[in-house]
């Protein structure tokens, strides 16, 4: 467990699986997953189309589409047990002590109510109070989420602010009743680079002083790397590593993990050729033999094909799924 | 000193919002104001910047499917505008694009053969069977089984469908590719893969290219001059490793310090300005940047500041000081 | 926006004019005109009497000068006198029209009012048992047509079980009343009904379905809004949108099905009033009633438009406004 500390984690999740049928079979989008975040922390994690990164995250608040569903696993918010509730329970709890933003800000707000009255009803729908109230609140977080004029943009609509704005008001939304989770499903991709800078500077600022515990998203390292403590590399479906984020940039040890990390352009490396990853993901219902990456992997050989590997802890909080990896 | 392959001087295009009632214009929205740029044959020009700032419109304008309002474009020197039709149909040829979308570029009615050989078809290069000789070797280099010419787009995956839109962009035997954006639609282990191609290719034909990105990495990665845009405007151009080493205008430095970093620790506060570009309906006076920039002065609110600097140019009233 | 509805009303104005023309010139283009039936009913009629009376009534001058004279009259407000009725046209409408209001009214919100619930229950359990009934009865509403379902409503209630007049607004020597007159407009406003019912409930049903797809309802559904909530406050207001622009539009169509309905039934609305005026090529009301159609339709669709803007915040017709980049 990683930094559970004495209180419970904010968000604990064991063994999670989530399965979609489909008429060539049972994909499985998620496949043993298990993670926990401590108070006031954040959890990265990454992965890229297919890895299943979105769907915990779906399962996590109980939203994943149909005909998804979740077929084991236990999940703890603040060590109360949220997974198996009904649904009356979920809607509950969703909001309230889990929020959660998504990528798209102009399609994820609804086009026909104003931006201020969706933020209001957020805060509203978990406690009782009139709308003069909600109004105030809903003021108040505009502005805590560095919105210019609050008042005039309470009224406006989604398509009438910028991008950036639309990505703080669905912030707005989800802290309205300060949850002890925050979920983010990639909530930068679609924004400019120096509003994707200032919105994780939001998100870091609002986490030290509300002392929520966040879950990041995203298949960017980089970004991931400015707003992480540690990072989950999810890749078909699994968790490959799991490692506090200093240690997991200084020192990979998954050969995923490593080619991902190689494989980025950064500022600085102009002459030197980027390694590719040949292949690609493999379909979910093509996966190859015991490890998902071994078509991939430059590692591989045949016990690699023999069964899937499990996380295995290597020292010092740093877990790796891969049997080639100790050797390194 | 060779002459560039292409130069764009002066380019302005503003785009007429149609409002109200019969069809009256409500404003405008100043796409590109004024911008010269060159790219010699053989080296890549990265135009890079964020949503508004006209790179699209410029590359668009380069490619022809924009006219400009003002301003000329020259390829080899000859103005492409007042060309005769056979030098205007040469620079087309010569001068191929790939976009950033690879679904919706491929015509999903076509299959991969068809598609590739249209410019072909186009320009009335070869027979049937040269055609077909030449689809299978350009998608040979791109690493496209030829076998798989007769599949549809839908059969491959997005870093294929990009390979493909690149192979259709060879076939003509272009000097020019102009990218806009082509990894961002790509995931991040099949966006490597891409860009390695791209640079293969130039390499081995001496393509020029106009590469239009938001990713400075990529940049830095790719390109041999580097022209950074904010709103319509150029505001630093100078080769890749000069701009990297020492940039002058306060906003390159600032998507410098935006961009993110894998492994580069927890972003500290403060290193990026608040607020947002403003909208280019109604851009600010003076310097388009001057109402975000950590270093403006009374004059940067009142004119435009010139383009100047030779090599290494850059449009600033308070330049960030060389290091 | 005023400028943008005083836009259209010119248009609409432009259009009605318009078609007054190709009206006039499409009665005039049918075979036979008055003085012919004349003949036809009375044998006495010699060739010179017959030309005798087309000068009289203007039937032997040119179509356009025929027209011109009409659209003049018309503009001044004198639209002439129904041959069949024999009294001004302007006299004759307002009861054939009242009566067709009454019936397209009432099956319009009996239509509406259910197929709003029904399509947003189908949309909710698409693919359930319910859904496939409401699918079901949708089709059948839609694909029967109208005059056989109207002879099948006559057989049943009023032939096999008399319990309602099969024809009319008021029983002959009855005493009139709200009563009498209620139960003369069952039988007709439930075959219009049942014959706008099922497209209006599919359309509801289709948008609520996009509708519930989008990522603001999975947005709504993290915020902790509960199904009622999300169903009637999120969803239902941005399906009404297509919806209401659909069923404008379908408006015309109900006023034709209301036609059929009102033959079968002997129902003396507008329907029959334009059917019999056609046939019985009686002019000035023939053209008349079927301009008031069109000024209808073009109502239908200005009301349409003005509630889409009115209903979705992203469109504005006000002068100015374009989209933000």
């Amino acid at each position: 467990m990683i930094n559970a500390g004495v209180a419970p984690p904010a968000l604990e999740v064991e063994d999670l699986a989530v399965v979609f049928p489909t008429r060539r079979g049972d994909v499985l989008a998620v496949a043993g997953v298990s993670y926990a975040i401590g108070r006031g922390r954040t959890l990265g994690i990454v992965g890229e189309s297919g890895s299943g990164k979105s769907m915990t995250a779906l399962a996590v608040m109980g939203l994943l589409p149909a005909p998804g569903r979740m077929t084991s696993g236990r999940i703890h918010v603040g060590g109360d047990l949220v997974s198996g509730l009904g649904e009356d329970d979920m809607t509950r709890i969703r909001g309230e002590r889990i929020g959660m933003i998504f990528q798209e800000p102009m399609t994820a707000l609804n086009p026909v109510f104003s931006v201020g009255a969706q933020i209001a009803e957020a805060w509203s729908l978990h406690r009782k109070a009139g709308r003069a109230e909600a109004r105030d609140a809903a003021l108040a977080l505009l502005d805590r989420v560095r919105i210019p004029e609050p008042s005039r943009r309470y009224d406006d609509y989604p398509h009438q602010i910028s991008g950036g704005q639309r990505q703080r008001a669905m912030i707005a939304m989800a802290l309205a009743c300060k949850p002890e989770v925050l979920i983010a499903d990639e909530p930068t991709t679609a924004l400019d680079v120096t509003i994707q800078a200032q919105i994780i500077e939001l998100l870091l600022e609002i986490q030290s002083e509300m002392g929520m515990a966040i879950q990041f998203i995203s298949h960017n390292l980089g970004v991931i790397s400015e707003i992480a403590d540690d990072v989950a590399v999810m890749y078909a479906g699994r968790i490959v590593e799991y490692a506090p984020s200093s240690r997991l940039f200084e020192s990979p040890r998954h050969p995923y993990t490593r080619a991902l990390i190689a494989t980025i352009p950064r500022v600085g490396a102009h002459d030197t050729r980027l390694p590719a990853i040949g292949g690609q993901v493999p379909h979910p219902l093509a996966l190859p033999p015991g490890c998902p990456f071994s078509d991939r992997c430059p590692l591989a050989d045949d016990d690699c094909r023999k069964a899937v590997p499990q996380l295995t802890t290597q020292g010092d909080a740093h877990r790796v799924a891969c049997i080639k990896a100790e050797a390194t | 000193m060779t002459a560039p392959l292409l130069s764009a001087e002066g380019l302005f295009k503003h785009f007429p919002l149609r409002g109200g009632l019969f069809g009256r214009r409500a404003g405008k929205v100043h796409a590109l104001n004024g911008i010269d740029f060159a790219i010699w044959p053989g080296r890549t020009l990265a135009l890079v910047g964020e949503s508004g700032c006209g790179k699209t419109t410029a590359a668009r304008a380069v490619a022809g499917l924009i006219r400009p309002d003002a301003g000329r474009l020259l390829f080899r020197g000859k103005d492409v505008a007042t060309a005769s039709g056979n030098d205007r149909k040469s620079a087309r040829r010569a001068m191929q694009m790939v976009f950033q979308d690879p679904y919706g570029s491929l015509n999903p009615r076509l299959n991969v053969n068809a598609i590739v050989a249209e410019p072909l078809v186009i320009h009335g290069i070869g027979d049937g069977a040269a055609r077909r000789d030449r689809v299978a070797e350009v998608l040979a280099q791109v690493g496209i089984d030829p076998r798989d010419g007769e599949r549809y787009p839908h059969e491959f995956s997005g870093g294929q469908r990009q390979r493909i839109a690149i192979a259709r962009a060879l076939a003509p035997e272009p000097e020019l590719i102009i990218a806009d954006e082509p990894l961002s639609a790509l995931d991040v282990s099949i966006q490597s893969q891409v860009l390695n191609l791209l640079k293969d290719i130039q390499a081995a034909r001496g393509l020029a290219f106009l590469f239009i990105t938001h990713d400075l990495a990529v940049v830095d990665y790719f390109a041999d001059e580097v022209a950074v845009m904010y709103l319509g405007h150029i505001v630093e151009r100078a080769p890749r490793a000069a701009l990297f080493a020492a940039p002058r205008h306060p906003y390159t430095r600032t998507l410098l310090a935006a961009a993110p970093r894998p492994g580069g620790g927890k972003r500290r506060p403060g290193a990026v300005p608040a607020g947002e570009v403003p909208s280019p309906i109604d851009p600010p006076t003076g310097c388009p940047f001057h109402p975000r920039c950590p270093r403006a002065v009374s004059a940067c609110r009142e004119t435009m500041p010139i383009l100047s600097g030779g090599d290494h140019a850059f449009a600033c009233h308070n330049p960030e000081p060389v290091p | 926006m005023i400028r943008y509805i005083l836009q259209r009303l010119g248009e609409s104005a432009a259009v009605i004019a318009l078609m007054s023309f190709v009206i006039y010139a499409l009665i005039g283009l049918m075979p036979g005109d008055p003085i012919d039936l004349m003949i036809n009913s009375d044998p006495r009629l010699t060739p010179a009497d017959a030309a005798r009376l087309r000068a009289v009534y203007g039937l032997d001058r040119p179509l356009v000068d025929r027209y011109l004279s009409w659209a003049a009259a018309a503009i001044g407000g004198d639209f002439g006198n129904s041959r069949l009725h024999v009294r001004p046209v302007l006299d004759v409408m307002p009861g054939f029209l009242l009566n067709t209001v009454k019936l397209m009214g009432l099956s319009f919100i009996l239509s509406v009012a259910i197929a709003i619930p029904a399509g947003v229950i189908a949309a909710r359990r698409q693919n359930s048992r319910l859904d496939h009934v409401i699918n079901l009865l949708c089709f059948a509403g839609i694909s029967v047509p109208v005059f056989w379902l109207a002879l099948m409503l006559i057989i049943l209630f009023s032939v096999m079980m008399p319990i309602l007049p099969a024809s009319g607004i008021a029983s002959v020597g009855g005493g009139g009343g709200i009563m009498d007159a209620a139960r003369h407009l069952v039988l007709p406003v439930a075959t219009l009904t049942i014959f706008s019912v099922g497209s209006y409930t599919r359309f509801v049903r289709a948008a609520m379905i996009e509708v519930l797809r989008q990522d603001y309802i999975r947005t709504a559904r993290a915020k902790g809004a509960g199904p009622s909530r999300i169903v009637w406050v999120h969803a239902l207001r941005n399906a009404m949108i297509p919806v209401v622009t659909v069923i404008a539009l379908s408006f015309g169509t109900l006023f034709s099905g209301a036609l059929i309905t009102e033959t079968m039934f002997a129902y003396p609305g507008m329907g029959k009033l334009i059917y019999d005026s056609i046939m019985g090529n009686d002019y000035n009301m023939a053209l008349v009633t079927l301009l008031f159609a069109t000024a209808v339709t073009l109502a239908a669709n200005l009301l349409a438009d003005l509630a889409y803007a009115w209903l979705d915040p992203r469109i504005s017709y006000a002068a100015g406004e374009g989209a933000r980049p």
